[in-house]
């Protein structure tokens, strides 16, 4: 009986993968084929013209929008969403990873008055997540001046909650004496930090970097509220802007073109997932483990 | 010196939390009753308050959103138990291979899921060509709302799975040989023993989901746009459409503030029936 039910269950997985092979199995077929064996997962004529056009189509894209009117064509606009999307990328996890660490170095090793109020605000923002206010965060973007550019991604997200709060539980385990004797080496907070902490902490920011990564890599609200320039799309953003108005409409007649699009936008993130999915499953367990 | 070093360690991160985490949930209360925008009047006291509690469009969302939530959350929690209890009991391959598919979907970006999506359910789309059908996935009310339903399930499977997977090593395993003793099949054991030591964790997934679900808009925003006749618009989608397609933002912070109601409250309310502390 157990046999049956794990049968069942693969064959479930098996569904839950099919969407997304016959994407990219798609992807690689001719018009014709496309359309006329849209379930065949293995192409008989690959091809890499679907490919091919989508990379070298210059959209013409108009943003009406909010505040200003863009209307822009300009050459390989995937190239540039992907530049800005890596870059927003690697900007956060280099600013989550050390602000995580060094708060949560702070609230967990340091006695202080306001510990308890510090703590309070980091468990607020896990409830309340950012995304539920994001016409607020919106509203303040655009009067500090971040609305339409990078930064608009990039600060607000500087810190995770999230990661703090793993972090501060991640530290509990390291011992006092590690710290009492670094102070003896005359090390100072950030001493301690980078020469004691981090090095301890590494497997747990493994797993960190792993969920914050594909997290933003497939983040879409945001960057579509606050990045309406054509030229700063992120990946995600533009391929859906062009999937959806521009090709859309001949989606019907020729969807290989369209899973070209989709299948570069979720590459990244399904890349970045295989390749950290070992610290991914740790940190899982940490978690899981640590509640 | 050393008196002051947690503030340094802290306060910079401290203050992008206050700006960008906790002042928006402020400005939600502010913002609903003085409108600062370009055209704004500036002090509307009570009136967009008003103007959302007596609209029906409101209450139908908020109705939508509950709908989405009764119905997804108990089929989430269940599945994922059996289905991470009956990988448990797979090889390892096998199982490494099941937890990979359920998890695949739940990192793939959602956006370009409902682009497949769309293209699947469409009125002339793969599935209605496949079994000969004529059905409106997306054009018609009850249809929409069970095809949202299922993408959404099709991509929170993933992390529950992986959870309670993980969460199972955590399970005496005296007590299977007792169950085994006692002559109990696979399911019994299950039922009676991996649930009941793992609950704690379902909770929290469960507390999570439910958080997740009341936010949902991703998968109507793009494949239904909220319709038809509004039938798929939750609470997330007709905040984002009143503050920018209608920039009507008093309106969108007091539904802002409510999903943070929302949110929280029911927080709240799981700790307090459960007698669990989510988070510390």
């Amino acid at each position: 009986m157990k046999r049956v039910a794990v049968g069942i269950a693969i064959l479930v997985a098996f569904v839950m993968l099919l969407p997304l092979a016959l994407t990219i199995s798609t992807s690689f077929k001719g018009r014709t084929e496309a359309l006329g064996a849209p379930l065949r997962v293995i192409p008989f004529n690959p091809t890499l013209d679907n490919y091919r056009q989508i990379v070298n189509y210059r959209p013409f894209l108009q943003e009406t929008n909010h505040d200003a009117v863009y209307a822009e064509r300009f050459d390989y606009p995937m190239g540039r969403w992907f530049l800005n999307s890596v870059v927003i990328a690697a900007a956060g996890a280099a600013t989550t990873t050390i602000s995580g660490l060094m708060m949560a170095f702070g609230l967990s090793k340091y006695r202080f008055r306001l510990r308890r109020v510090v703590i309070g605000l980091v468990v607020l923002s896990i409830v309340v997540p950012g995304q539920v206010v994001f016409v607020q965060k919106f509203i303040l973007c655009r009067t500090i001046g971040l609305y339409n550019t990078l930064f608009a991604v990039i600060v607000p997200n500087a810190v995770s909650a999230g990661s703090i709060w793993f972090l501060v539980q991640y530290m509990k385990a390291i011992p006092q004496d590690f710290l009492d004797m670094g102070r003896l080496d005359g090390l100072g907070a950030f001493g301690l930090l980078r020469r004691v902490i981090a090095p301890l902490c590494m497997p747990a920011v493994g797993a960190l970097l792993a969920m914050y990564l594909v997290g933003t890599w497939n983040n879409y609200l945001w960057p579509l509220v606050v990045l309406r320039k054509p030229t700063l799309y992120t990946l995600i953003l533009g391929v859906r802007e062009v999937i959806v108005y521009d090709v859309l409409i001949s989606t019907v007649q020729n969807p290989g073109l369209g899973f070209a699009g989709a299948t570069l936008g979720m590459a990244p993130g399904l890349i970045l997932f295989l390749f950290f999915q070992r610290y991914m499953v740790t940190g899982l367990f940490h978690k899981a483990g640590g509640k | 010196m050393r008196r002051r070093e947690h503030w340094l360690l802290i306060g910079p991160s401290l203050a992008l939390y206050i700006i960008f985490g906790i002042a928006p949930i402020l400005m939600s209360v502010t913002g609903s009753v003085y409108d600062s925008g370009p055209f704004g009047e500036g002090w509307i006291g009570l009136r967009a308050w008003r103007d959302v509690f007596t609209s029906p469009r409101f209450w139908t969302g908020m109705a939508t959103t509950m709908k989405f939530t009764v119905v997804l959350l108990p089929i989430i929690m269940a599945l994922s138990v059996v289905l991470a209890v009956v990988l448990s009991w797979a090889r390892r391959k096998t199982r490494a291979f099941g937890r990979l598919a359920f998890y695949v979907p739940a990192v793939t970006s959602g956006v370009m899921i409902s682009v497949i999506w769309r293209w699947a359910l469409a009125p002339n789309g793969l599935i209605n060509h496949l079994f000969n059908t004529d059905i409106l996935f997306i054009g018609s009310n009850p249809a929409a709302f069970w095809s949202i339903s299922a993408m959404v399930l099709s991509v929170t499977l993933g992390q529950p799975v992986i959870y309670l997977m993980a969460s199972f090593a955590t399970v005496d395993p005296e007590l299977y040989e007792a169950a085994k003793l006692d002559g109990c099949n696979p399911w019994q054991e299950a039922w009676y023993i991996t649930v009941p030591g793992i609950l704690p964790v379902i909770i929290y997934l469960g507390v999570l989901r439910l958080s997740g679900t009341i936010q949902l808009w991703q998968f109507p925003y793009s494949v239904t746009g909220g319709g038809p006749n509004y039938g798929t618009t939750t609470l997330m989608l007709m905040t984002y459409q009143e503050a920018f397609v209608h920039t009507r933002f008093p309106e969108a912070s007091v539904m802002s503030v409510v999903l943070v109601l929302l949110v929280m409250g029911l927080l709240m309310l799981s700790r307090v029936i459960t007698g669990q502390r989510i988070l510390g």
